[in-house]
């Protein structure tokens, strides 16, 4: 019995910390891989409708010859403005949002019991879960940002503007619908919005039972997603809908009796 | 160590009593002598696939009987000098003819025809 | 120390256990023993706060929650691992989960089975799942490990020897609860008898005095169950009458 007493004593709050990270390193395994390797195809792809649109300014097989001085805004709208980044992310988006949709559902389906037995609450797993969900949206998005910087950084090489392309970027991410929306430079209502989506979605795909809602979230949330620049009624009506979606999320963490059934 | 290892296990009779049994015709036969080691309970359970407890009251008896010896914790011995093994000789020997008596009084033999019975088998078997 | 008082549970308005009382102490080798419907797989639950009852259910005087749960483990036939996961992983899992994992013991245990170790667990064989299900409840650290009719599917050779290998390495604190109805085979592992009928214990006993009375197993329950052996003479000579 003393031996007994003595684990549970030197468990403790060390024990929690090492607790937690196996309930981390759980959702990880089932997921992460998978989704580097849409994020990885992704990328691949979206470099490929790169390398195509600017190829409609190569002269005598030299990328961006054809980008005359003082019209490289244009040439970058109209390479960055084309219609293959946008399907693009949102089919990247799509499997993202699924593959943690579905693991995350098949853990609860498949090991309910045990789940039950372990030293971790169903609340605290469902923190877990959002969180880790959280942090795969934002490294989608933070993906795509990087793959984008490094788009224009190759755009701005290959039209060989030196020095003076520093300001590239921000037309980029200003100018460039889609790239605002990914990283909305001065504007803070998108922000925000980027921010309530993230927490929405991460937190409709940690509840067991709302596989409907997860879908009809993330159709919403991509057929709002790229808006003008500011807030327009479009992005506040979409704000309006994530608040009440977290809200509902973190109530649904308030004391209750929850029944469990066999 | 004293091998189990010709052991078997009938399904007539308590196991702890098969085992003391199992000790004691080795200890009449000379196959288990003084000071041998005898198996720790958690091994001899494994090996039989028994519970301890039975393995523990089967020491126990043993231990009371003075056949072995063990100090807590330490392995366990036996303690078999000529006095014990001539004890326990004759105390097995008393209890198989006492069932063979008892087997031929329950078939109405006679003294003389059972004894002549057993003269007879035991002739044809040649050494004992 | 395990206490369970006046254990009640219903569904839907039946009463599935009623009032069961039994305290089960460390290192006890117990068998659970009960036709199907007594109410043994309920039972086990309860124990583990799987599912809401009456009573009281105490672990060294504490209630079962959170923070003492993992001094209890269960291997039932109603798997509970990752099928995406391999043995390896799991072994992390809970080495970094419990904090109590039993690192040799998962080893010899891995290889007496003859598990591989980096396969996924969906490609197990039912009776592999068995076994890697009682592995894991045996090497997760707990005191009181309960199993549910752990081996259907696996032959009677493995299982022998795989109660050997048990009582080999069971360490005199740790307590084995095990609901079977292999009563004939289980019969010499056990060190009491615990007898489920209807939601209420009928019989508890201890093994020894059993033997000491001169009775097996089987015997002893038929006697509880007011079995009538001549049920099957009854019933033969009314049919083969009429044939």
């Amino acid at each position: 019995m003393t031996e007994g007493k003595v684990r549970d004593m030197t468990l403790g709050r060390a024990g929690m910390g090492k607790c937690f990270l196996s309930m981390w390193a759980l959702l990880a395994k089932c997921s992460i891989y998978k989704i580097l390797a849409v994020l990885l195809v992704m990328v691949l792809a979206e470099g490929v409708v790169f390398s195509m649109t600017l190829g409609g300014f190569c002269v005598n097989g030299e990328l961006g010859a054809g980008i005359s001085e003082g019209m490289e805004i244009g040439a970058l709208y109209r390479v960055f403005e084309n219609r293959g980044f946008y399907p693009i992310f949102v089919a990247a988006s799509g499997f993202v949002y699924f593959i943690l949709v579905w693991t995350q559902r098949r853990l609860e389906n498949e090991n309910g019991v045990a789940l039950q037995r372990f030293r971790m609450s169903w609340k605290g797993f469902y923190i877990i879960k959002a969180v880790y969900n959280v942090l795969c949206l934002l490294l989608l998005f933070a993906v795509q940002v990087w793959a984008m910087f490094g788009m224009l950084w190759i755009f701005r090489w290959e039209a060989g503007m030196g020095q003076t392309g520093g300001q590239l970027y921000l037309y980029a991410f200003y100018g460039v619908r889609f790239l605002h929306c990914l990283l909305p430079v001065a504007d803070v209502g998108k922000w925000l919005r980027n921010l309530l989506l993230v927490a929405a979605l991460a937190m409709t795909a940690a509840r067991q039972g709302q596989k409907k809602m997860a879908v009809f979230l993330f159709g919403l949330s991509i057929s709002w997603f790229v808006s003008d620049m500011g807030i327009n009624v479009i992005d506040i009506l979409s704000g309006i809908v994530y608040a009440c979606i977290i809200l509902e999320g973190i109530l649904y963490l308030a004391p209750k009796k929850k029944v469990l059934e066999n | 160590m004293i091998s189990f290892e010709q052991f078997v296990l009938e399904d007539s009779g308590p196991i702890y009593i098969q085992i003391i049994r199992y000790m004691k015709q080795g200890i009449a036969a000379g196959t288990i002598g003084d000071q041998e080691e005898i198996p720790s309970r958690r091994a001899l359970s494994a090996l039989l696939g028994v519970n301890p407890n039975t393995i523990q009251k089967a020491y126990h008896m043993l231990e009371e009987e003075g056949v072995i010896s063990s100090r807590s914790g330490a392995k366990s011995y036996t303690c078999v000098d000529d006095g014990v093994r001539e004890r326990i000789r004759l105390e097995l020997l008393a209890g198989d003819t006492q069932m063979w008596v008892k087997a031929m009084k329950g078939l109405a033999v006679s003294k003389e025809e059972a004894f002549a019975l057993a003269e007879e088998i035991w002739e044809r078997w040649g050494e004992g | 120390m395990l206490e369970i008082k006046s254990l009640g549970k219903g569904y839907y308005g039946k009463e599935v256990l009623k009032g069961i009382d039994l305290e089960i102490g460390e290192g006890e080798i117990v068998g659970l023993f009960g036709e199907n419907g007594a109410g043994k797989t309920t039972f086990l639950k309860c124990i583990l706060g799987l599912l809401p009852f009456q009573g009281e259910i105490l672990l060294d005087g504490k209630k079962i929650d959170k923070s003492n749960i993992g001094r209890l483990s269960f291997a039932t036939c109603e798997h509970s691992f990752f099928l995406s996961l391999t043995a390896s992983e799991h072994r992390e899992f809970y080495q970094m989960h419990f904090g109590t994992f039993r690192e040799k013991r998962f080893r010899g245990l891995m290889d007496f089975f003859e598990l591989p170790m980096n396969k996924a667990l969906k490609h197990y064989s039912l009776g592999q799942k068995n076994q890697f299900e009682v592995i894991m409840a045996l090497c997760q650290g707990a005191d009181y490990i309960l199993m549910d009719e752990p081996f259907v599917g696996n032959d009677v050779f493995h299982r022998e020897d795989f109660y050997k290998v048990l009582l080999g390495v069971l360490e005199p604190d740790e307590t084995i609860l095990l609901s079977t109805h292999l009563i004939g085979e289980v019969e010499r592992f056990v060190g009491r008898a615990i007898l489920l009928r209807g939601g209420k214990i009928v019989g508890d006993v201890d093994m020894l005095e059993l033997e000491e009375q001169g009775q097996n197993l089987t015997d002893y329950i038929k006697q509880v169950w007011q079995y009538r052996p001549d049920r099957v003479n009854q019933v033969l000579t009314e049919l083969t009458d009429e044939v």
